[in-house]
């Protein structure tokens, strides 16, 4: 039995390697490099000059404008996102069954190229004194795969559990607080802290939306902040700033993490 | 009179490549020695066995042989009638080639007595042949290439300068053998026989080599993209050749035979067609001199002369330098003997190749105005050449401010200056200074001009918006100024500014009465003999702040410190320096442009060029785009000022 277990491991270790592999030719590796830029003064030069870069990173205006800006889409457009996502996911999971049909349509802003999509908004959105376009194009871009997790999630409860729960004289209200919510608690919880790492992740829809590399400051993000600054041929800000950006969202999944556990015990 | 006969077949080909042992005669000579020639355009010239230059020069009725001293002292050899077609040694015995001419159609081939013997014929051979092109012989045949009769109207893909008309002989023991070669355009004797032949057919244009009656295969380059007017063999594993260029002139070339990548020479060289010579390792060519239509030398200063030089200090063997360019560059440097593969990419994907430590690209060309160029010496991505010898020393002669651009704060020469292209403005008609004019002044003056004058003017549009701007911001960290702001109301409602285009384009530099000509360095350079020939009065853009004030966009060079061929980019440098110290037409030299020191012209390019100070460019998105909007009424001057400082900031500062 012991063997047959040990044989079973190996095969599974064996399945593995390859994405192993993969992920550490280009992922861990690289990310190894960029820390080790990150600690001199230049990849030519080599000097080792210790957390120098990091303070000079952090003291740079234009990084902590950078990271509000990319906070503020966390704090303002991702609530939003997950908000609206779960109202059409219990339309589409509990509402009129011709609308089920339409669960389809909601992938389609993922289909579309973004570049179509910015040519509409520009003509849609001509005001910009506010951040607003961006975080709308944030929240129509990415909906589509939260409703479709959520949808999941919801079509995955046993109905089986609601009957009992009827039997057992739960109303409505009863019912979606201690059966629904409980049990869809792992996929919102993940489909926020993908929301946030999708958050980091806008540049492309900003960039083509101002057409060009210095936006108005409210939506200088990180991701113009490392663009900008490879440009510039400036590595170690950009490493730098990478590196930065990568904690914090490591932090973020950490306590996200974090919370499920919590909420689970 | 013997007849040529016709070779009916394509004889077999084969790939052998012979070699034969090349004697330096002369190891401790310079390696670039002229031949002046006193007595007027030569009409032909060959090389003896033991490297003596001899030239045929026509007097009234016949061509005196003249052997060539380095000192411009000539001896006459021997005297032939008439103008030969073609001279050259056979053995150790000159020959003198001609066409018949009246009734008759051949060629004739005389040996030439020389130290007071008779000239004698060697042989004759009747041929439809009109003209005779050239002759080239080694130990024991002569070949000649000649315009044939028999070609009649016959066309190819490729195009060369004598339409398809040649054709080669070989002549050797008293017989003439038409060899079956599509198109040729060149041919020269190899030593120990044979020929190296050059051509094109409907594939192109190719060099093969022919001996004991086989064809090697066709060599072809995609850089060998013209017509070959003159070849010859260095050694047996390397030719030079004359090839036309875009510019209708003949460029000196190298290559290898069995790999053929063609790296010139000596750059801007001009070789008059087929004349082309090797000989002991040495390769003797004529330079063009450019005639004016009274047949005398545009440039006063051009002498007729025979140019030596030692191949093997000019041409660097089977070493390819991979340039990184700038999008904006107007020509790649001259390879000094490297064959360049220049590869121009986005300043995204060049950003990434440079951050990334590529290995494959071994220097960096590019200019001020590209955004990334200040980077390069930011960063460190640069290869110091302090110790590349040479360098130092020409860096001491440029203007003190290209010495002060490129060098570091810790003293590293991070860069080589090659040339600047700056934009003036020139005038010979009329007293306007437009030197101390400032833009709104401009704009007066060029709005106010009556027809008849306006038409002795050219306003290039973008130059003056631009220059404008740029020279604005390098020297500002806001727009927002009382001087910018009146500068940009002018602008707004200006004529002249809201132009699409070049402002009433009527002259150039070729015209004779320019009122005001806005142009830059690069015209002026293919226009030289012309503004060398009158005199104008030079003098900067207009500017929105200090009048005259000169930035010169300057092009470089950075070495890649990554490279994987480290040591021939820093030998390439060093040839590349020297070679620069050569150049008459840099504007980077305290000392001036060589033979042009007598152009008033040139003198005051020369004198604003020196009091112009390097800047490295910002970004155009900065603010042009937002200007032009302004202009077009899409935005305010209040909304531009915001936008553009706005920016500058962030690109300062982030």
């Amino acid at each position: 039995m012991m063997k047959k277990h040990l044989k079973f491991n190996t095969k599974c270790k064996l399945c593995l390697l390859p994405s192993l592999a993969g992920t550490a030719v280009f992922f861990v590796i690289p990310y190894i490099r960029v820390l080790y830029y990150s600690l001199i003064d230049n990849q030519f030069r080599c000097n080792f000059v210790g957390l120098d870069n990091y303070i000079e990173t952090l003291n740079n205006e234009y990084f902590r404008l950078a990271l509000v800006n990319s906070m503020l889409i966390i704090a303002i457009a991702v609530p939003v996102l997950i908000v609206l996502a779960l109202v059409i996911s219990l339309v589409l999971s509990f509402g009129i069954r011709k609308l089920k049909k339409l669960r389809t349509a909601f992938i389609l802003p993922m289909l579309i190229p973004t570049a179509s999509v910015v040519l509409i908004w520009r003509t849609l959105f001509t005001d910009t004194a506010t951040p607003l376009p961006i975080y709308m194009l944030f929240i129509w871009k990415n909906i589509g795969i939260c409703i479709i997790l959520l949808t999941a999630a919801f079509t995955g409860i046993d109905e089986n559990i609601y009957e009992a729960a009827r039997l057992d004289g739960a109303g409505a209200f009863t019912l979606h607080r201690k059966i629904t919510v409980p049990m869809i608690m792992p996929t919102l919880l993940f489909t926020v802290l993908l929301s946030i790492v999708n958050s980091f992740r806008v540049f492309k829809e900003s960039y083509l939306f101002y057409g060009t590399n210095y936006p108005p400051d409210h939506s200088y993000t990180l991701q113009y902040y490392m663009n900008n600054n490879f440009l510039k041929l400036d590595y170690q800000s950009l490493a730098t700033s990478a590196v930065l950006t990568s904690l914090l969202v490591f932090l973020i999944v950490i306590a996200g993490m974090a919370l499920q556990r919590r909420w689970d015990r | 009179m013997s007849s040529c006969n016709n070779a009916d077949t394509v004889p077999e080909s084969t790939d052998s490549i012979s070699t034969h042992t090349v004697v330096d005669i002369t190891p401790n000579e310079p390696s670039y020695l002229e031949y002046p020639i006193d007595s007027g355009q030569p009409e032909r010239f060959a090389v003896s066995p033991d490297g003596k230059v001899i030239v045929s020069t026509y007097r009234t009725s016949s061509s005196d042989l003249i052997e060539l001293s380095a000192d411009g002292t000539g001896r006459k050899i021997g005297e032939c009638s008439g103008i030969p077609e073609g001279i050259t040694y056979m053995g150790d015995d000159l020959y003198v080639l001609y066409s018949w001419s009246g009734n008759k159609e051949g060629i004739i081939i005389k040996k030439i007595g020389l130290n007071g013997e008779k000239n004698e014929t060697y042989a004759e051979f009747e041929l439809p042949i009109s003209m005779g092109r050239n002759m080239s012989g080694n130990e024991n045949e002569l070949y000649v290439i000649a315009e044939d009769k028999n070609k009649g109207d016959i066309t190819c893909n490729y195009p060369n300068f004598w339409n398809n008309k040649l054709s080669v002989f070989r002549i050797a023991d008293g017989n003439c053998e038409k060899l079956p070669v599509d198109f040729p355009t060149a041919v020269c004797a190899e030593p120990g026989g044979g020929a190296l032949i050059a051509g094109c057919d409907d594939n192109g244009y190719y060099v093969m080599k022919y001996k004991d009656d086989t064809f090697s295969e066709k060599m072809r380059s995609d850089n060998i993209n013209s017509s070959i007017d003159s070849i010859a063999d260095v050694d047996g594993e390397h030719f030079v050749f004359g090839m036309f260029s875009f510019t209708s002139q003949v460029s000196l070339y190298a290559s290898d035979i069995g790999n053929i990548t063609p790296a010139e020479l000596i750059p801007g060289t001009n070789i008059n067609g087929e004349k082309l010579y090797t000989r002991n390792g040495y390769c003797y060519f004529e330079p063009a001199v450019s005639l004016g239509m009274d047949g005398k030398p545009i440039n006063k200063d051009d002498k007729y002369k025979i140019v030596r030089i030692r191949f093997s200090d000019y041409y660097k063997y089977n070493a390819p330098m991979n340039l990184l360019c700038s999008r904006m560059l107007r020509s790649t440097p001259f390879g000094c003997g490297y064959t360049i593969n220049a590869v121009e990419l986005s300043d995204e994907e060049t950003a990434l190749k440079i951050l990334s430590q590529d290995r494959d690209y071994d220097l960096c060309c590019t200019k001020t105005t590209d955004t990334f160029a200040y980077s390069i010496k930011k960063q460190g991505s640069f290869y110091p050449l302090n110790d590349v010898p040479g360098v130092s020393e020409y860096l001491d002669k440029c203007f003190p401010s290209i010495k002060e651009a490129f060098t570091d704060e810790n003293g590293n020469i991070w860069a080589l200056p090659l040339y600047t292209d700056t934009d003036f403005i020139f005038s010979n008609t009329g007293d306007t200074d437009f030197s101390q004019m400032k833009l709104g002044e401009f704009l007066d003056y060029m709005e106010g001009l009556p027809e008849e004058e306006a038409d002795l003017t050219n306003c290039d549009v973008f130059m003056l918006r631009y220059a404008a701007l740029s020279r604005y911001v390098t020297t500002h960290d806001s727009f927002d100024t009382a001087e910018f702001r009146a500068a940009a109301e002018r602008m707004k409602g200006s004529e002249v500014m809201n132009h699409k285009g070049t402002y009433r384009p009527q002259v150039s530099v070729q015209s004779e009465k320019v009122l005001m000509l806005m142009t830059g360095i690069d015209m002026v350079r293919s226009y030289y003999p012309k503004l060398y020939e009158r005199e104008y009065r030079v003098s900067g853009l207009p500017c929105i702040s200090e009048p005259d004030m000169i930035i010169p966009d300057v092009t470089f060079l950075s070495v890649n410190p990554a490279s994987e061929h480290l040591s021939d980019a820093l030998d390439y440098i060093e040839r590349l320096t020297s070679h620069q110290l050569t150049e008459l037409n840099t504007f980077i030299f305290k000392e001036g442009e060589g033979n042009y020191t007598d152009s008033g012209t040139v003198k005051q390019m020369i004198g604003l060029c020196e009091n112009a100070q390097v800047y490295f460019s910002y970004p155009w998105e900065l603010y042009y785009w937002d200007f032009i909007d302004y202009l077009e009424e899409k935005i305010s001057l209040d909304g531009f000022i915001t936008e553009a400082d706005r920016k500058l900031k962030t690109y300062l500062n982030e």
